[in-house]
């Protein structure tokens, strides 16, 4: 064993030899946790899901789901129990070998109801580890989108431990992982200075195939002009958010793009509590701000009119949503309401593209007689709009993500009552009743009608308008290949698979 | 004889105002021997300054000034040469006092700094300082200007001057800021000064009484013009010019004529637009042929032994002016029984000024129990020096401020009305003299034509056209303003009327038809005056009794004549010995 | 005066014309879509369309409008303000003087640019918001100045004589001791014009000025800065314009300045 160490220590040193291997990548933000279970976050995501794993993943560029540290699995035929065969020969990252102990110990640990994201296994009924190998959850209720929770970016990611048990320090070691991690990733957290930048270096004991790259820096870059001038200077090789859809046309020598559908969806949020609440000024509204109008001018060819309210990934409707056309009869129903002022919000993490739908739609708007203004919102007070119905805008408009690619996510996160997402607190029972039987439909084209026949209910209650698909577009350096993006993982290349040719 | 120090010929000079030529000196010639004291006597608008900053090569150069003739200091001609030498001449033999001592100094040097600086032989400064009678020299040269008084930066400005050892010091009426007492002190001291070290002065004066105090010669200055040269003592009794016999005879001394007006002259007319034909100074004289309209007159022989430009001037005396005065109007006022204002131990004190560190600076007492009573009509002069405590006095009387302790009871009727030293500053500049006359017609609930009627009127009474109703203060001259702010006075005609050093800052001419107006006017209109000056002489004037202040309190007070014979306070001694015509008789 | 600083004041009128009629002169409403995005100037179209199609010179000529009138509104109020503060202590003297003059001091020496941003961003972005706050800390110069004038001319003969004449109360305020401080307001007023566009612009490139779609200049610059490389005119002629309307400002400032001294 000790020839071995030194050995592999001999290994390291003649690797060095070699120049290191070094991607270096823009955030255009500070990453709030590592820690998979803390918060739901979009941009460090993609390093997250390199420093920990979970049971099962999406395969790339697909919503199919394929085995991770979870080599195979088997579901009961009551669709109660579900049976995980661990990967043999994983270890964390301080080289303790994982085992089903110590995925039942992380499980129970993202059940705790204080961390943000235990509503993932709110299903579960109890969990087990008969054996060294083998980790069992038995759910409560059958739920058919359950795999696909598992196969979540946000999905329970196996912590070690390091983390779990050294350094608890009773809060279930959340203090201690918002500077460390402790994983089974292929790579490992080995600098972290807010605000500046986050180094990953290659697990060398890494289970699987050993990455291309030996260390990747996220450079923290809050502008994307900034962003921009660093990809063509080389100083960073990938801008995986923001690029401004109106230059990609003209990417300059060098620069090369990868576009895909993802699970996001560009919708408008419509606040039927202040001056919508009149149902045939709504459509009106709703007639002016038909992406036709504008989905062009803003995102080029990098974007499809909406089919339904589930994105074109999750569920590839038959046919764009259809607007009602007659703008005159929008004019007549604007000028029986009376003067109408709305305002249109957006948050500002997103707001260059916000924006500029929102102030296509307000000139729209304007030819129908409604004076619109536009308003940005600061993201953390996203979650708290359905507080302030009365101040709110009337129109909100974001593309957000389900937690998974199976409808119910989509459904559960954004249309239901009492909704997380659910910004301004639409309600309709009868809606709520067609979700849950839609959930337990196993079959999928059925089940794909039946969540078609959702989005018609909630189009014509005027209370989410599906506007766009809008691609994924990752900028970067040409040579490198084997991005490993997937419609469900949003603003991330997977680091684990990318190389440079 | 000794080559002149200065030597002027044929001078001229034009100024540019507004695009246009104004001929403001017109072929002058001058010399100043060694230790020789001439003054430059003349009006406003004269030249006079004009002649002292051509010297000095200061001539302001945004009025592109036209220059020709020639000016030579020590044999240097400084004319056509080069700026350096200019410059050379002004540091080396061109000493220079100017009225405004204060502003002359940098405020940020200490006065040792600066002597050292303008002494270059290396005298060290604390002598000047003791020469020019600065006591505690020594200490005095860390202070800095703004810890003098204005005497004493005199003191500093004139050591500076005399530090250089010029062969000549111009000096532009050094002593007009000053108070009389202080006057009188500068004035010795630059005469000794000058005697001691032999040097030439030019004294630029508006003041007959300060040049002959001063000066061994007189040359007057009219219109840009050099009308008279002669020496001092004869000069005042055989004066050749006729303007110069009306600036003597406009000087009330101690012993004028209370019983009649001063001699005037008429105003001065815009000051010579290159009009050279004939004399200037024909429109105001009373001896004006048609020749003089057309000839100027030459510079000839005059009786005294100096040279005038008169053709008339052997008919010219010292009485030409005074042959025909007029007589006071009719008095209105009856009795001069009835208790007009009654003041009865008023206080007055003013607090120390709160400093940033340290103590409050001490308070300062300017009146400590004063009774006065002034009588209806009657005519009431408070003489004192600065600092005596008269203006403070004065503004009480007007309700301006107000006493500590003590009461101000006044009879019934309209407000007292002041007449103050600034008269451009006591005009509201963005308002017409007309709206500011008509002002205190407000209270009357006139009709707009009638008051225009009554401003009309006022204007006329003070001898202003009534055209300037509409004018505004800076569109009038220093004497024109102080008509219509007495014409805003009387337009309501008060009971009291206030003069807080009315005429002081006037020459003489225009101080004394001032005079000449406020004692017709109180006459005629039966008001009450309350005149404050330092000016004996024109106390005596103008006023019935005379109250002599000192120290914040009323040190004597009796008939006018009487306290100018026999002043009994020590404080009314020193400012009779203080007149300048009292000077000459000592000085001489 | 200069002809630099002449024409500046003819321009400031100029600028004020314009931005009181810029209904009537924009070639199109500031707001709607009128062609492609991303035309450059042409001759249809003067100075291009922006990244909606809008109409740039329509957008400039409302910008203008929403810049220069709030300003001219801060200034009014500060002036305003500044004068009936001013003019209080100093007439009133002794303790109110005391109270308002150090009241005056506290707003002058608290940072008030951040002060106002916190409560701009508290309040929500909004241009009357900026406007109001702005106000609140606009004023305290023109009371010191005119406090000071005030105070001043209060002593001079001039106004001692009107008092006697029997002037008291508004009248003697308004047309014996006020006057006195105008040319002083006046000048610092015009000079402060581009203080307060500056500001004003600042509020709006942080996103705090008017909301969108507003033709704020500031907020033009602000939200094209990514197009500088591609489409220059739209970030660079509202910062053109803002430059412009400072240096206007403060020539006119510098001319009326030499004016008053004239007088």
């Amino acid at each position: 064993m000790r020839w071995l160490a030194i050995l592999l220590l001999l290994y390291a040193f003649g690797a060095h030899a070699a120049p290191e291997k070094v991607l270096r990548v823009a955030y255009g933000d500070d990453v709030a946790t590592f820690d998979p279970d803390d918060a739901i976050i979009l941009v460090g995501l993609d390093a997250e899901r390199v420093l920990y794993e979970g049971l099962v993943q999406y395969r790339p560029g697909t919503t199919e789901i394929a085995g991770w540290l979870a080599e195979s699995w088997t579901i009961s035929s009551d669709g109660l129990t579900y049976s995980f065969t661990l990967r043999d020969g994983v270890t964390f990252h301080d080289g303790r070998p994982m085992t089903a102990a110590d995925v039942l110990a992380y499980f129970e640990r993202r059940r705790h109801p204080t961390l943000p994201l235990s509503y993932f296994l709110d299903g579960v009924d109890s969990m087990s580890a008969p054996d060294p190998r083998t980790f069992v959850i038995r759910l409560k209720a059958p739920q058919p989108a359950f795999l696909d929770r598992l196969a979540s970016p946000w999905a329970p990611k196996v912590i070690g431990p390091a983390a779990l048990i050294d350094h608890e320090g009773g809060d279930l070691g959340v203090s201690w992982l918002n500077d460390h991690a402790d994983g089974t990733g292929p790579f490992m957290l080995a600098e972290m200075v807010r605000g500046q930048r986050y180094v990953l270096v290659r697990n060398p004991h890494y289970w699987g195939p050993r990455p291309y790259f030996d260390r990747i820096e996220l450079l923290i870059v809050p502008t994307i002009n900034q962003q921009m001038l660093m990809l063509q200077r080389g100083e960073v090789d990938i801008v995986e958010h923001g690029y401004p859809f109106d230059q990609l046309g003209r990417l300059p020598s060098g620069l090369k793009l990868d576009a895909h559908y993802p699970l996001g969806l560009e919708m408008a949020y419509i606040n039927q509590n202040r001056a919508l609440h009149d149902p045939a000024l709504r459509q009106a509204v709703i007639a002016a701000i038909n992406p036709a109008y504008w989905l062009h001018d803003v995102f080029g060819d990098f974007a499809a009119p909406a089919r339904s309210l589930y994105p074109k990934a999750m569920i590839a409707g038959p046919a764009p949503v259809s607007f009602p056309a007659d703008l005159d009869a929008a004019r007549r129903a604007v000028a029986a309401a009376g003067p109408v002022k709305i305002e249109i919000g957006f948050t500002d993490q997103e707001a260059p593209v916000q924006q500029r739908i929102a102030e296509f739609m307000v000139s729209q708007l304007k030819r129908i007689g409604v004076t619109a203004t536009v308003r940005t919102i600061p993201i953390d007070q996203e979650s708290s709009l359905v507080d302030r119905l009365d101040s709110d805008p009337d129109i909100f408009i974001a593309e957000n993500y389900p937690d998974a690619a199976h409808p119910a996510t989509q459904t559960g996160v954004f249309f239901e009552t009492g909704a997380a997402l659910n910004f301004f607190g639409y309600s309709n029972p009868k809606l709520d009743a067609m979700s849950a039987e839609a959930g337990q439909i196993t079959s999928l084209p059925e089940r794909d009608r039946a969540y078609l026949a959702i989005s018609d209910q909630i189009f014509s209650d005027g209370a989410f308008i599906p506007l766009a698909d809008v691609e994924d577009v990752i900028v970067y350096r040409a040579g490198l290949t084997d991005l490993g993006t997937r419609p469900a993982l949003p603003w991330a290349v997977d680091y684990a698979t990318i190389r440079r040719e | 004889m000794p080559p002149p120090v200065l030597r002027v010929a044929d001078l001229s000079v034009a100024l540019h105002r507004d695009g246009r030529a104004h001929a403001v000196l017109d072929r002058i010639s001058l010399e100043v021997r060694r230790g020789e004291i001439v003054a430059m006597l003349g009006e406003s608008g004269s030249g006079k300054s004009t002649l002292g900053l051509a010297v000095m090569g200061l001539l302001p150069s945004e009025a592109a000034p036209t220059v020709s003739g020639s000016v030579a200091v020590d044999g240097i001609e400084l004319l056509g040469g080069d700026a350096l030498r200019w410059r050379t001449v002004r540091c080396e033999r061109l000493g220079t006092v100017f009225q405004d001592p204060i502003g002359s100094l940098n405020p940020s040097l200490r006065i040792g700094a600066q002597l050292a600086e303008a002494a270059p032989d290396g005298t060290p400064p604390a002598r000047w300082l003791e020469r020019v009678g600065i006591p505690d020299p020594e200490s005095r040269l860390m202070a800095y200007p703004h810890q003098l008084s204005g005497g004493q930066c005199q003191r500093v400005m004139i050591a500076m001057a005399v530090a250089k050892r010029p062969g000549l010091i111009i000096a532009d009426e050094p002593t007009t800021a000053l108070d009389v007492v202080v006057q009188a002190q500068i004035l010795d001291l630059l005469r000794r000064l000058a005697r001691e070290d032999g040097i030439a002065m030019l004294f630029v004066t508006h003041d007959l009484a300060v040049a002959s105090a001063l000066a061994d010669r007189i040359v007057v200055m009219h219109a840009g013009r050099l009308v008279e040269d002669g020496p001092v003592d004869r000069l005042a009794t055989r004066p050749g010019h006729p303007y110069t016999a009306a600036l003597l005879g406009a000087r009330f001394g101690l012993a004028a004529d209370r019983a009649r007006q001063l001699p005037t002259l008429a105003t001065s007319k815009a000051t010579g637009d290159g009009d050279t034909t004939g004399c200037a100074f024909a429109s105001r004289c009373p001896l004006v042929m048609e020749h003089c309209r057309t000839v100027r007159p030459p510079s000839m022989a005059a009786a005294h032994g100096g040279t005038v430009s008169c053709f008339r001037a052997a008919e010219v005396g010292p009485d030409l002016w005074t042959r025909a005065l007029s007589e006071w109007p009719a008095s209105f006022a009856a009795g001069k029984t009835e208790i007009l204002v009654e003041m009865a131990m008023v206080q007055k004190t003013f607090a120390g000024h709160r400093r940033l560190i340290g103590r409050p600076a001490q308070p300062v007492r300017a009146l400590s129990g004063i009774n006065l009573r002034i009588y209806r009509g009657e005519s009431v002069a408070v003489v004192g020096a600065s600092g005596s405590g008269k203006s403070t006095l004065l503004r009480i009387a007007a309700g301006l401020v107000e006493p500590d302790d003590g009461d101000v009871v006044y009879a019934p009727g309209p407000r007292p009305q002041v007449i103050f030293q600034d008269a451009r500053g006591s005009l509201t500049p963005w308002l017409s003299i007309g709206e500011q006359i008509g002002e205190r017609l407000r209270p009357l609930g006139l009709a707009g034509a009638e008051r225009e009627a009554r401003v009309v009127a006022a204007l006329a009474q003070v001898g202003l056209d009534p055209k300037l109703a509409g004018a505004r203060a800076r569109d009038l001259s220093g004497g024109q303003c102080q008509r219509a702010a007495l014409a805003r006075a009387i337009v309501v005609p008060p009971s009291l009327l206030l003069c807080d050093e009315a005429i002081s800052a006037m020459d003489m001419t225009l101080a004394a038809a001032m005079l000449n107006l406020i004692g017709s006017l109180c006459r005629s209109l039966g008001m009450a005056l309350l005149f404050v000056t330092h000016d004996l002489a024109a106390a005596r004037f103008v006023a019935d009794r005379i109250v002599v202040m000192a120290g914040g309190e009323i040190v004597e007070m009796g008939d006018a004549d009487a306290i100018v014979t026999a002043p009994a306070h020590e404080a009314t001694q020193a400012l009779l010995a203080a007149m300048p015509d009292r000077l000459t008789r000592a000085v001489a | 005066m200069p002809r630099l600083e002449a024409a500046a004041v003819c321009m400031l009128f100029v600028i004020t014309l314009v931005a009181m009629a810029a209904p009537w002169l924009a070639p199109a409403d500031p707001v709607l879509k009128i062609a492609a995005p991303f035309e450059p100037p042409s001759l249809t179209y003067l100075f291009g369309t922006d990244e909606i199609g809008r109409d740039m010179l329509a957008r400039m000529i409302y910008g203008v409008r929403l810049t220069w009138l709030p300003s001219l509104v801060v200034i009014a109020i500060g002036v305003f303000a500044g004068t009936l503060v001013g003019v209080a202590g100093a007439v009133a003297g002794g303790l109110v003087d005391a109270i308002l003059a150090r009241l005056t001091e506290l707003f002058i020496v608290i940072p008030s640019t951040m002060i106002a941003l916190a409560a701009v961003a508290a309040l929500g972005p909004g241009i009357w918001h900026t406007v109001v706050v702005m106000s609140v800390f606009w004023w305290p110069w023109y009371a010191r100045i005119v406090r000071g004038e005030v105070k001043a001319v209060a002593a001079r003969p001039h106004a001692e004589a009107a008092r006697l004449s029997g002037v008291r109360g508004p009248r003697l305020v308004l047309r014996y001791l006020l006057p006195a401080a105008l040319p002083t307001l006046l000048v610092t007023a015009t000079l402060d014009v581009a203080n307060v566009i500056l500001v004003l612009s600042l509020f709006s490139f942080l996103g705090l000025g008017a909301p969108a779609p507003s033709p704020e200049l500031g907020a033009m610059t602000a939200r094209s800065l990514s197009s500088l490389t591609t489409h220059w005119w739209i970030p660079i002629l509202p910062a053109v314009a803002i430059f412009m309307l400072v240096v206007t400002a403060n020539l006119a400032g510098d001319g009326l300045r030499a004016l008053m001294k004239n007088v």
